[in-house]
């Protein structure tokens, strides 16, 4: 019972913050990916405008080319002035309309460098066509190149490209070559990749200019093999992920950004922190709530726990003096043998009352010890019936007093070990129940059996009875019937707990039995026989 | 190669010890020819004019290039300056505080009429002063005091910057020059040395040039001299922060005195001469023809070229034309482009003597200094393949070299330099000192090259 009490408390508290903590998270987490939402809409836009930045460089690159090639002579020196002179050429080649090298040259000399670039570009000499090949459709290069010179070639989409990108890697770099192919010859233009990284550098932010938006993040430019090429913003990136990345377009398509920031999670830890200590809060208060409601519900325990603590202590004072009184009292009685009626009929009430609160001292003083497990028997030989007959004959003139006609069929005659006060203060018990609250019932049958180790007591009233729900209850300490039942009615609620303790010290039992009407007590104890 | 071309030329040398007597050497041509006034003297020579006569030779020919005194401040050419300075973590402590100190020295020697800009990188960069007339030093001092180290080293993505911020104001008028400071290995971005070799080649093709400051024992010293070599700018090892102050003014000493650029010499050998190489600088040699640029001449600083030739056998008394040298610069006085041109030749004789006689020192000191340096670029090859007998013996055969040519042209600066060698030598085994010995004979060969002052 004090468990269950203890399940429905913790109910209270558990339940409510559970379901609130999860609707909370639920929210929460709801809240964050639209944030991650709007944050990689944001960051998809600033990359794209990054990517548009790097592609309008190519796009005026190729118009610049273009325009270099149409002054550029097939002549040998003016072709190695050329890249001899302009920053962003490595290299210039020329084939004429048989895809026959003109330059570098086949008849003079080469330089060391041309040496070098034949080396390197040795597949593009094998089959020219490669150049064709690689990089965009026309239509899609000339919305790339945002230009004047895009009107007058989309005019001409279907006419095969005369210009583009050829990309290639050699060795750890990305080679670029521009080419733009004639009736009468094909020129091409390598560029001088580090140039190209450099210039690429000089077009995005520098850390903490004007252009530098970034606030704390940063964007990574990363080459075809992953490497940082270049990155900005304040952020320091870890081995994180990235929040989002994007390849370059044409001709850096192995090229890509990368862009980093704390992590969304990391915003909102403080809305996380402040779903948890409003939860906390709500725990808290329902605790409290829970703990109020607990004491209350276990206020009348204590309440009674605490009378039986102090009577328990008063009893012992007064179990000495109720002795005296009794032992006295008894004494007169025997000198007045033959006196008058009346201070007879008054010292037979003195006897019985303070019997009754003797017995009252001792269930308290038991309970007492009961409470510290320190309940203990003292077997002696004698008759249950004889016990029992005892027993009955103390309360006698109280039950005739309340017109209770006793009833009792002994059939327990054998000469058992067994403690002899225990089983009286069981009887006590039930009978003062009886005269308590089945005084109504005007008869009390009281029945002894005996059957090997077991004696069996019964005790059937015939008052009220016990309600069917009621029947364990009335076992726990400090427990009484409805106010109805306990009307006009005094105790301390510990009798029929030490009764059946009692019992079940002396190996048996005390339960209530199912009955027509009344309450059938049965109790059971095991004695051992002895010789008489 | 450098072994052969050494035999070559020092093979006559040991003929003529045991020649007495001595002719006046009549055919052979040393060359000059100057309009007066000029910012370029022109001076083309052979070592050695009169070769004898009957077998094919080796001959060296000098092209040197002089630039007149710059006499005033007023004279002097505007410089388009961009101070790029490493602010990684290392840099923290002595190294950030000179560097600071030297950057705001070197603002102090600029004037209105120069611009400048200061870009700092460690992970990511950041341009503290944009392209601005330096009228008011104080917002550049204020930047420059402002940096504070911590961070990797995106050493090529400092230069590109940097080499935006110059572009604001490109013109040739202007020196324009990045001069880079770094102690640690690039970590972030492009980070080979021929990767910056090649964008040091693009930005010399603009009239930009890049001088490299390698601080501390940190740095990649074939990639600070490739990037400063393929530009033509300026190379330092500071091992001590403290130095950096005078390598600081010491290279604006240089930007400073700028009197030519966009210089270009174009060499044509005569039918029959057949150009093999250049020493020490690139070159582009096609066929007869021979093209090297240089981005600048400093004021009273000599440059020089010097291309080995084969020469065919003759028969005495013949006299043959070797090559023509034309010169085309940018005069950053007048704001025009002058030519220069000078023409060079050789006659053959039977007489040892003569051509002893005839012999320019000058040009075979400067030739033996390229040769050993040659040399020495070898030995630091084979050393960083792990060769270190192979490497040692290649340095001693140098020293010995060397040795031979200073007694030979009684040249005390090549005594000094075979000593250099033997020492070189002598500490190549040492791993502990390497890396800082490696640096400063990377800087030697680098000075040697480029005939760097400082």
């Amino acid at each position: 019972m004090r468990n269950k009490a203890l399940i429905a408390l913790l109910l209270i508290v558990v339940l409510p913050v559970a379901a609130l903590g999860w609707l909370g998270l639920r929210l929460l987490n709801s809240e964050r990916q639209a944030l991650e939402h709007r944050v990689q809409a944001l960051v998809d836009a600033q990359l794209v405008a990054i990517d548009d930045l790097l592609s309008a460089y190519f796009a005026s690159q190729r118009t610049a080319l273009l325009a270099d090639i149409q002054k550029l002579p097939s002549d040998t020196s003016a072709l190695r002035a050329y890249s001899r002179t302009k920053p962003l050429v490595r290299q210039v080649f020329v084939m004429d309309g048989q895809g026959e090298r003109v330059h570098p040259p086949r008849s003079a000399p080469l330089t060391e460098v041309e040496q070098r670039f034949l080396q390197r570009s040795a597949d593009i000499w094998r089959n020219r066509d490669i150049l064709y090949q690689s990089g965009l459709p026309r239509s899609d290069a000339a919305s790339a190149a945002a230009s004047g010179t895009a009107s007058a070639q989309t005019a001409k989409a279907d006419v095969p490209r005369s210009d583009g990108w050829y990309v290639w890697h050699w060795g750890t770099e990305t080679d670029l070559i521009f080419w733009q192919r004639t009736a009468q010859r094909l020129i091409g233009i390598e560029l001088e990749p580090a140039r190209v990284k450099a210039d690429l550098i000089g077009l995005l932010p520098t850390t903490g200019d004007a252009e530098d938006r970034l606030g704390q993040a940063r964007i990574q430019l990363l080459d075809e093999r992953g490497a940082v090429a270049y990155q900005w913003g304040a952020f320091p990136v870890t081995s994180a992920k990235p929040l989002a990345q994007r390849p370059l377009s044409h001709p850096l398509g192995s090229w890509k950004l990368a862009y980093y920031a704390p992590a969304v999670e990391g915003r909102d830890n403080s809305r996380t922190l402040g779903l948890a200590s409003a939860l906390a809060a709500l725990a808290l208060a329902l605790g409290a709530l829970a703990w109020y409601l607990h004491r209350e519900q276990t206020r009348d325990a204590r309440l009674a726990a605490q009378r039986v603590n102090f009577v328990n202590q008063v009893s012992h004072e007064l179990k000495t003096p109720l002795t005296n009184i009794r032992m006295f009292a008894e004494l007169l009685g025997d000198q007045l043998e033959h006196a008058d009626d009346k201070p007879k009929r008054y010292l037979e009430i003195i006897v019985a009352e303070s019997q009754r609160l003797s017995r009252l001292i001792l269930n308290v003083l038991n309970f007492g010890r009961m409470q510290r497990e320190a309940l203990s028997l003292h077997r002696q030989p004698g008759t249950i019936d004889e016990a029992v007959a005892t027993t009955l004959e103390a309360f006698r003139p109280a039950l005739e007093g309340k017109s209770v006609a006793i009833n009792f069929t002994g059939a327990a005659p054998a000469s058992v070990s067994f403690d002899r006060d225990a089983l009286e203060q069981i009887l006590n018990n039930l009978l003062s129940n009886v005269e308590k609250y089945a005084a109504a019932g005007a008869r009390v049958d009281i029945e002894t059996a005996q059957s090997g180790e077991l004696s069996i007591v019964r005790v059937r009233d015939y008052g009220g009875g016990i309600p069917k729900q009621e029947r364990e209850r009335i076992f726990q300490a400090f427990y009484r019937l409805s106010s109805k039942l306990s009307d006009g009615v005094t105790g301390t609620g510990i009798g029929l707990t030490i009764a059946r303790e009692l019992a079940r010290l002396h190996g048996g039992d005390l339960r209530l039995l199912e009955s027509e009407s009344g309450a059938l007590f049965e109790l059971s104890l095991t004695t051992t026989k002895v010789a008489p | 190669m450098a072994t052969n071309l050494s035999r070559k030329l020092h093979r006559p040398i040991s003929v003529w010890t045991y020649i007495g007597t001595a002719l006046l050497a009549l055919g052979a041509a040393t060359a000059r020819a100057q309009p007066s006034g000029a910012q370029v003297n022109l001076n083309v020579a052979l070592g050695s004019p009169v070769v004898l006569a009957g077998a094919k030779q080796s001959a060296v020919v000098k092209v040197s290039l002089t630039g007149a005194e710059v006499k005033s401040e007023g004279e002097r050419t505007p410089v388009n300056v961009a101070i790029v300075l490493d602010r990684s973590g290392s840099m923290a402590g002595a190294k950030i505080e000179h560097a600071k100190q030297a950057a705001a020295m070197a603002v102090e020697r600029l004037n209105a009429n120069d611009v400048a800009a200061i870009v700092t990188y460690d992970d990511v960069v950041k341009v503290i002063v944009p392209a601005t007339r330096v009228a008011d030093k104080a917002v550049f001092k204020r930047a420059i005091a402002r940096i504070q180290p911590g961070g990797s080293t995106a050493l090529f993505a400092g230069v590109a910057k940097g080499a935006k911020e110059l572009e604001k104001f490109l013109q040739r008028e202007r020196v324009n020059r990045v001069i880079l400071l770094s102690d640690g290995l690039a970590n972030v971005g492009p980070s080979s040395p021929d990767e910056l070799g090649q964008l040091g080649a693009s930005l010399a093709k603009e009239g930009i040039s890049v001088s490299t400051i390698g601080l501390g024992l940190g740095y990649n010293e074939d990639l600070m001299t490739r990037l400063a070599g393929m530009s033509d700018g300026s190379h330092a090892f500071v091992e001590h922060p403290q130095e950096l102050a005078r390598i600081f003014d010491a290279e604006f000493g240089d930007v400073l005195s700028v009197v030519a650029q966009e210089v270009k010499i174009n060499i044509r050998c005569a039918d029959g001469i057949k150009p093999v190489r250049v020493l020490g600088r690139d070159a582009e040699i096609a066929g007869q023809h021979v093209a090297l640029n240089m981005n600048q001449l400093y004021g009273a600083q000599e440059k020089f070229v010097l291309l080995e030739v084969e020469v065919p056998p003759g028969s005495a008394g013949q006299r043959l034309e070797v090559a023509k040298v034309d010169v085309a610069y940018f005069n950053t006085a007048t704001k025009q482009t002058e030519r220069m041109n000078n023409q060079v030749a050789l006659s053959y004789s039977d007489s040892q003597d003569k051509v002893l006689q005839a012999t320019n020192k000058k040009v075979m000191t400067d030739t033996a200094e390229q040769v050993a340096n040659s040399i020495s670029r070898e030995a630091i090859k084979l050393k960083d393949e792990g060769k270190l007998n192979e490497a040692r013996s290649k340095l001693d055969e140098g020293a010995k070299y060397l040795e031979k040519n200073a007694q030979q042209y009684q040249d005390p600066k090549l005594g000094k330099l075979s000593s250099e060698f033997k020492k070189d030598s002598a500490v190549l085994d040492d791993e502990q000192q390497w890396n800082r010995n490696r640096k400063s004979i990377v800087k030697r060969q680098y000075s040697t090259e480029k005939q760097q002052k400082y």
